[in-house]
């Protein structure tokens, strides 16, 4: 059994085949070797650790994606945003916690929960304006309207790829 | 805006999910969006169009044509009248007017983006030409930088750069040390003074290549050439892939001792040859994939006999037509299947020509017997086979092919007759032992069988297979066979004499509706 302890200082126990999705607490397990010492996760809050919990639990026993097999599907990952039923239901939460639980994946090292969680933004993405876009993640537009129109027509050749 | 989408690297990964034509959209929502999108715009391009045109629209203009402005504006009416698809219409760039400092602002904007150049020229419609002028204009404007600072791949066609000045220029253009794969097409009318220049400089400037193919588009290439490829491929000591085509006898005392992976296609006609095909003092050490072009079976097997290689892959081509084959070829597969790459060979590739046999030169009792020895081969994925006596290949070889491959994705099988003894029937074990299988390409008799073989087995991997030279009977139960071994089968492409095929694809194609 392993014991991790998150930024709001809760602890989790849980078993070693189901932490090592992650690359960060497989490496950490290794380095200790047998000891109980737990694991301190200061970048992840309880209710987020939680809900990657849940993931890998559920993903327990499947491969983890080697260098070689990313390397290979690299091109054919791109611009595929299919998510399984069980992981779409999964990342089904408000935008708060799906970005949480990306940052989460991204610090852990759990490359198959961060294409998840960045799938589900691309989705959400999709075929948007830039002003619904803003919209949508409270963002800014910084740009005068100059710059946004020189950008655009510097790269409308892609418009029609 | 959530402080994860100022992540470089997440937002690089959501981008990539998402369709080039909705980049240019997302790079205007805020400048923090801006690089990820313009990145993943900007990391392939076919050729330097789009960069140019950053550059102030008072600099260029584009033509339709190769032609200088003034021909082609003629030609762009004749175009227009004649109505011509405008994507299917060459374009060139010229310009039209002295470079200044100010141009090239837009320009360094976006040319540290570009990795990959030529990457696909005939994919998004005709690529930009640009006009001679502009290569040399911008070379010597700015002679001492590189004008696409982290570019690792480029595919050269050099039919467009025939004209030395236009080569020179060129390479003071594009290369650079961060050139780690180079893909040329090579005329053979190539002036040797061009290539030379061509190759030095790659020698000089692009040390670290890791990758370079070459194919010589029209012919094989002249002894000139391949004079002047020796010392380049000298040079490049981090060599990994190295690939031309057509073959030819390559330089193999520089390449025995480069770091080599993949290594084709070598054409090997002398004994002098096979005496530097050795892993013997540390040459060859880390090469798994070979492309030979041998004449007679037995250089294959002597070349093997040196070359203690685990090869996962091996494609060997035997051009020759002399009399005695079948004996050599028997040794041959008889040597690979106790080869130490038995256990490591997952690629598969023989080929011989398929003419007719000189007299005398050809009988073969058994050829099922003949191949059989490849069974041993037991990691196979991809296999190959091109004789003209596999037409005599039966049901019962593929029964036990079924058996030895389980890990079979593809399976090519080309004689040069009709099947007279492998039937539709034959194809049932693969269905039954082979489970990834998804693409078929062999002949055989197509005549029904009794679904109850198949024992319930099917394979959905499967959607074309193309079977060259099979006689059919009764189409429709023929197709309702195919159908049940693979339930997703849309198309069977035939390409032969047997027009009833039509009738397979027609019952297919309605099948598929309903």
């Amino acid at each position: 059994m392993v014991l991790l302890v998150t930024s709001d200082n809760e602890q989790f126990t849980t078993e070693k085949d189901i932490v090592e999705r992650s690359v960060l607490i497989k490496n950490m397990l290794e380095d200790v070797g047998e000891s109980d010492q737990p694991i301190p996760l200061p970048n992840v809050s309880s209710s987020v650790l939680k809900k990657v919990l849940e993931y890998c639990e559920h993903h327990r026993g499947e491969p983890l994606p080697t260098a070689d097999s990313e390397q290979s599907q690299d091109e054919t990952r791109k611009r595929t945003t299919d998510i399984s039923e069980w992981d779409q239901k999964f990342i089904t939460v408000d935008q708060e916690m799906l970005f949480e639980i990306i940052l989460a994946a991204n610090y852990l090292d759990i490359k198959s929960l961060l294409d998840v969680g960045c799938k589900t933004v691309a989705n959400m993405i999709k075929g948007k304006t830039p002003e619904e876009i803003r919209k949508l993640f409270n963002i800014v537009n910084d740009f005068t309207p100059e710059e946004e129109a020189q950008i655009k027509k510097e790269n409308e050749w892609a418009e029609d790829r | 805006m959530h402080r994860c989408l100022d992540i470089h690297d997440i937002k690089n990964l959501i981008f990539d999910h998402l369709d080039f034509s909705e980049l240019p959209q997302i790079a205007t929502v805020c400048r923090g969006f801006t690089d990820a999108a313009l990145d993943r715009l900007w990391r392939r391009q076919n050729d330097m169009g789009n960069l140019i045109q950053v550059m102030p629209p008072s600099l260029w203009m584009v033509v339709p044509g190769y032609s200088p402005p003034a021909i082609a504006n003629e030609e762009e009416e004749e175009e227009e009248e004649e109505e011509t698809d405008p994507t299917l219409v060459s374009k060139t760039i010229v310009f039209m007017r002295e470079l200044e400092e100010g141009d090239w602002a837009r320009f360094e904007y976006y040319s540290y983006r570009i990795h990959q150049l030529g990457v696909s020229p005939i994919e998004h419609g005709f690529p930009f030409t640009i006009a001679d002028d502009i290569i040399v204009t911008l070379a010597t404007y700015r002679p001492m930088r590189n004008l696409l600072p982290k570019l690792r791949y480029i595919r050269l066609d050099l039919e467009k750069y025939i004209n030395t000045g236009k080569s020179i220029a060129l390479a003071q253009c594009l290369l650079g040390s961060t050139m780690k794969l180079v893909t040329l097409d090579i005329p053979s009318e190539l002036s040797e003074q061009v290539l030379l220049n061509l190759f030095c400089s790659f020698s000089r400037l692009c040390p670290n290549i890791e990758e370079l193919r070459l194919t010589w588009v029209d012919s094989q290439p002249p002894s000139q050439h391949v004079e002047k490829l020796e010392k380049l491929v000298g040079s490049l000591k981090k060599l990994h892939v190295f690939n031309v085509v057509p073959a030819i006898p390559m330089p193999l005392s520089e390449l025995g001792a480069l770091p080599l992976r993949s290594l084709g296609t070598v054409k090997v006609s002398s004994a002098l040859d096979l005496f530097e095909f050795t892993t013997s003092t540390n040459r060859f050490v880390y090469l798994h994939e070979l492309v030979l072009e041998v004449e007679g079976w037995d250089s294959a097997a002597g070349i093997l006999n040196m070359m203690w290689c685990p090869f996962t892959s091996l494609e060997i081509e035997n051009i020759s037509l002399a009399p005695g084959r079948p004996h050599a070829l028997a040794n041959f597969i008889k040597f690979l299947s106790r080869h130490p790459s038995s256990a490591s060979l997952t690629h598969l590739t023989l080929h011989e020509p398929l003419e007719e046999p000189q007299p005398g030169g050809w009988f073969v009792p058994a050829v099922s017997q003949l191949f059989r020895p490849l069974f041993a081969l037991t990691r196979l994925q991809y296999i190959q086979l091109r004789f003209r006596i596999l037409s005599d290949l039966d049901d019962a070889w593929l029964l036990d092919a079924a058996n030895a491959w389980p890990y079979l994705e593809s399976l090519s099988l080309s004689g040069l007759h009709a099947p007279s003894r492998l039937t539709l029937a034959g194809l049932v074990p693969l269905v039954k032992h082979c489970p990834h299988l998804h693409s078929l390409h062999t002949s055989f008799i197509a005549m029904p069988f009794e679904p109850a073989l198949l024992a319930g087995s099917r394979n959905l991997n499967v959607s074309e297979i193309s079977l060259p030279l099979s006689p059919l009977t009764d189409p429709m139960k023929v197709a309702r066979c195919l159908v049940l071994m693979f339930p997703r089968l849309e198309r069977v492409s035939d390409w032969t004499e047997y027009v009833t095929w039509k009738k397979v694809n027609e019952w297919l194609h309605e099948s598929s509706y309903e």
